[in-house]
């Protein structure tokens, strides 16, 4: 009698354990996969890529340089920076062109999105705020239809700082 | 009698002690998950992933580059010194 009680005791006991050896694989894997991938450095590249591509095909700039392109540009590159419909843009495009002979004065610029998000990125690179943004900065050659040279500088700035950082 | 109630104490404090280590190994590889998942796996994977795609979209750039050095390769080094200030 005095044994089968004991044999109760014994698996409850293993019963508790099993339990807990349960929640403890369940807490592991929680806490493994609680913390999101940051995909927002890839987002920016594409992002920046997408613009390049826009702008220039096989070395030839491909859009006329003009106002029109300027204040059309998302719309005649197919880009949508409000496509997940969120509270405020969470990107940034900056575009500028430089003469081969001048290259710290551009002739030619325009900036889409969120101004704010190029401010943080700069800060990051002074050491601050280093999860808030995540961005891409990319730099090519092509020829005008005229065959000038012209420098191109490509800069994208994705935040979305919810989605893919744990706060 | 007493020898019984002695292998029963004996019996008890085994099973006492092997809960408390499960737990504490259980606790401790909880924490290491979390730790793991904040600082260390994810993150180097994040970056090793990232530099590897970042080369391979930057590639898509450069061959921009080339095709315009086709077209006009005046002030080749000078572009070329140009791009590669940005690149880090």
């Amino acid at each position: 009698m005095k044994n089968k009680k004991a044999e109760q005791m014994i698996s409850v006991y293993w019963f508790v354990i099993l339990i807990l050896v349960a929640v403890g694989i369940y807490a592991m894997i929680a806490a493994y996969f609680n913390y999101p991938t940051d995909v927002r450095q890839w987002e920016a590249e594409v992002l920046g890529n997408r613009v390049a591509d826009c702008i220039s095909e096989n070395g030839k700039i491909v859009q006329e340089l003009n106002e029109e392109f300027k204040s059309n540009f998302l719309i005649i590159c197919g880009l949508n920076l409000e496509a997940q419909k969120l509270e405020q843009p969470q990107f940034y495009i900056e575009v500028n062109f430089f003469n081969v002979e001048n290259l710290e004065e551009s002739i030619f610029n325009f900036s889409k999105g969120n101004y704010a998000w190029k401010e943080q990125y700069f800060l990051q690179e002074e050491g601050k705020f280093q999860r808030v943004v995540k961005g891409s900065e990319k730099r090519f050659y092509s020829v005008d239809n005229q065959g000038k040279q012209i420098l191109v500088e490509v800069l994208t700035v994705v935040r979305k700082t919810e989605k893919n950082v744990k706060i | 009698m007493l020898k019984f109630k002695r292998a029963q104490i004996s019996e008890t404090m085994t099973w006492i002690v092997a809960t408390i280590i499960i737990i504490v190994s259980l606790t401790f590889f909880v924490f290491l998950a979390d730790v793991l998942a904040q600082e260390g796996a994810i993150k180097n994977f994040a970056d090793k992933t990232t530099s590897g795609v970042s080369f391979e979209l930057d590639k898509e750039v450069k061959a921009k580059t080339n095709m315009a050095f086709e077209l006009n390769s005046l002030n080749k080094e000078k572009i070329n010194n140009w791009i590669s200030k940005n690149e880090k």
